[in-house]
């Protein structure tokens, strides 16, 4: 567990403009100087469009949006080996830089993390449908949007907003991301700093803040000192608030796999592979899976690229590495089941073999730069 | 027709290869249903050979070594273990079910524990029936 602060822009307009305070926005501007880039991400049009940003000066700050729910980027793809940079992160993406980091891919003290609590992303195709559907507005009229206490809200230009609760949506097959319905990970204990609005007094402009790491702590001091963030203790009560908001959030998401994957692990073994050869069977060997994933960094020669994608085997051996090396390391994000062009619900089947080594070895995937990948073990082997 | 196992075995050069070459000299008998790889060391054995392996259409898989300590390159053993334990997981959550891999360990002084070791995984895999791929028709 981490210090815990509440936190605030020192300045007037990032306080104003920020989503609960603004301590993000702060923390930015304080370590502007210090890094080589500071990635983000930011609005360029609706809610569902934005784009990846390297922040160059302290006035670009109020054009950063620290959470987009309908926008699914993997801002840890932009990371680069030797490059000083601070990045904000949803906690999938916190994950694979720490698989990254493992693969030594990117080096630890070189990036600064702020992380963001995260209770799911929203898929922008079916929002947009459901938004016509529903409500009759055009998703261009969606000034913003929020996830607040189990509903999904929607403002939209001229003043109304649109309000349902997610279990209903999701019913209903809407709703959050199927990657995000069973992530467990919802604060990012693996990042420097994690931020988030649970937890903070529901009217005034104040963010959570827990800090991790050490380079957390340093940044934090530094903000503070610089006059770009101020902090203070937070309310006993309402950090417990956060905790339970946490612990309710994964308990929903150890639902959700229950639902999602429980089926899959209770198939005869023989059901199961007939069933994830059906799965596969559209697939037209794009590769996007493999460009879209944020952990699969091998570049042109890993071994999954080395197989014909046409060699006529049960299983094509591009899908058969890819569980394999996955099965040791993906995170869950989900980006591969929105890349993939024939719809393939490859997230589920990568979730699921990650899901069954976890739950045997637990060992789970982006959550320590100290843990060893298992397939990279060659410690003594107890036992033999 | 009846079913006869198809294994490809995974050996090591110095421990388990001389393994088998004993088990040849002793002349000892062990079913012909294994198809010998020769690797320099059994921490060769990639992981994505053994699943190759399975999607060709083998029945089952054996990967063998040196015992643990006696590797020609002292640790590479290590590897092939935790490469072992990962690749079950890995069958048994695919459907093809981890019971179709062994691991054994044979010096090269053990030509009698190789034979025996192919006569039972031979046995093994002639109970379990052919492989869940080869049912596809492949």
């Amino acid at each position: 567990m981490g210090t815990e602060y509440w936190g605030w822009a020192g300045e007037a307009h990032l306080r104003e403009h920020g989503e609960s305070g603004g301590a993000v926005s702060g923390l930015l501007a304080s370590v502007l100087s210090s890094y080589d880039e500071v990635i983000v991400i930011r609005k360029t049009g609706t809610v569902f469009e934005a784009e990846v940003h390297t922040l160059d000066s302290p006035q670009g700050i109020a054009r950063v949006q620290g959470a987009l729910h309908a926008v699914s980027i993997e801002l840890s793809h932009y990371l680069q080996l030797g490059r000083k940079t601070a990045i904000v992160l949803k906690p999938c993406e916190a994950r694979a830089v720490i698989e990254n980091i493992k693969r030594n891919h990117v080096r630890r003290e070189d990036v600064l993390l702020i992380g963001l609590n995260c209770g799911g992303t929203l898929p922008p195709v079916k929002t947009k449908e459901y938004l016509r559907s529903q409500f009759g507005v055009s998703p261009g009229d969606i000034a913003k949007e929020e996830i607040a206490k189990g509903n999904l809200i929607f403002f939209t230009t001229d003043g109304q907003e649109l309000s349902r609760s997610i279990d209903e949506l999701e019913e209903a097959g809407y709703g959050r991301r199927e990657s995000c319905r069973y992530c467990d990970v919802k604060i990012p204990s693996m990042c420097d700093i994690a931020c988030g609005n649970w937890g903070t007094p529901a009217e005034k402009h104040i963010t959570f803040l827990e800090v991790f790491t050490d380079a957390g702590a340093a940044a934090l001091e530094a903000a503070v000192d610089g006059g770009y963030v101020s902090v203070s203790e937070p309310g006993e009560k309402l950090a417990a608030v956060r905790k339970k908001i946490e612990g309710i959030m994964v308990k929903m998401a150890k639902g959700w796999q229950e639902k999602m994957l429980g089926p899959f692990m209770a198939m005869e073994p023989k059901e199961r592979l007939d069933a994830i050869h059906a799965a596969l069977a559209p697939c037209i060997g794009c590769y996007a899976c493999r460009k879209a994933c944020p952990v699969c960094k091998c570049g042109d020669d890993c071994k999954c690229f080395q197989a014909d994608p046409d060699d006529q085997l049960p299983i094509s051996m591009f899908h058969a590495v890819r569980f394999l090396h996955l099965m040791e390391s993906c995170v869950g994000c989900g980006q591969c089941s929105d890349a993939c062009p024939m719809e393939i619900p490859l997230a589920h089947l990568h979730q699921l073999f990650a899901k069954a080594y976890e739950g045997r070895t637990g060992y789970k995937p982006g959550m320590s730069c100290g843990d060893i990948p298992p397939l990279s073990r060659g410690d003594f082997p107890e036992g033999y | 027709m009846t079913f006869e196992p198809k294994i490809i075995a995974f050996l090591c050069n110095w421990c388990s290869y001389g393994a088998a070459d004993m088990a040849g000299t002793s002349r000892l008998q062990y079913p012909p249903n294994v198809r010998i790889i020769r690797f320099m060391c059994s921490g060769r054995i990639d992981p994505n050979f053994v699943i190759e392996a399975f999607l060709r259409g083998a029945d089952g898989v054996m990967m063998t070594g040196c015992h643990i300590g006696d590797c020609h390159y002292i640790d590479g053993n290590y590897k092939t273990v935790h490469r072992y334990e990962f690749l079950k997981d890995y069958l048994d959550t695919l459907g093809i079910g981890s019971e179709r891999l062994t691991l054994a360990w044979c010096s090269a002084a053990e030509g009698a524990k190789f034979a025996q070791t192919v006569a039972d995984f031979t046995e093994q895999i002639r109970r379990l029936g052919p492989s869940p791929f080869k049912e596809r028709g492949q």
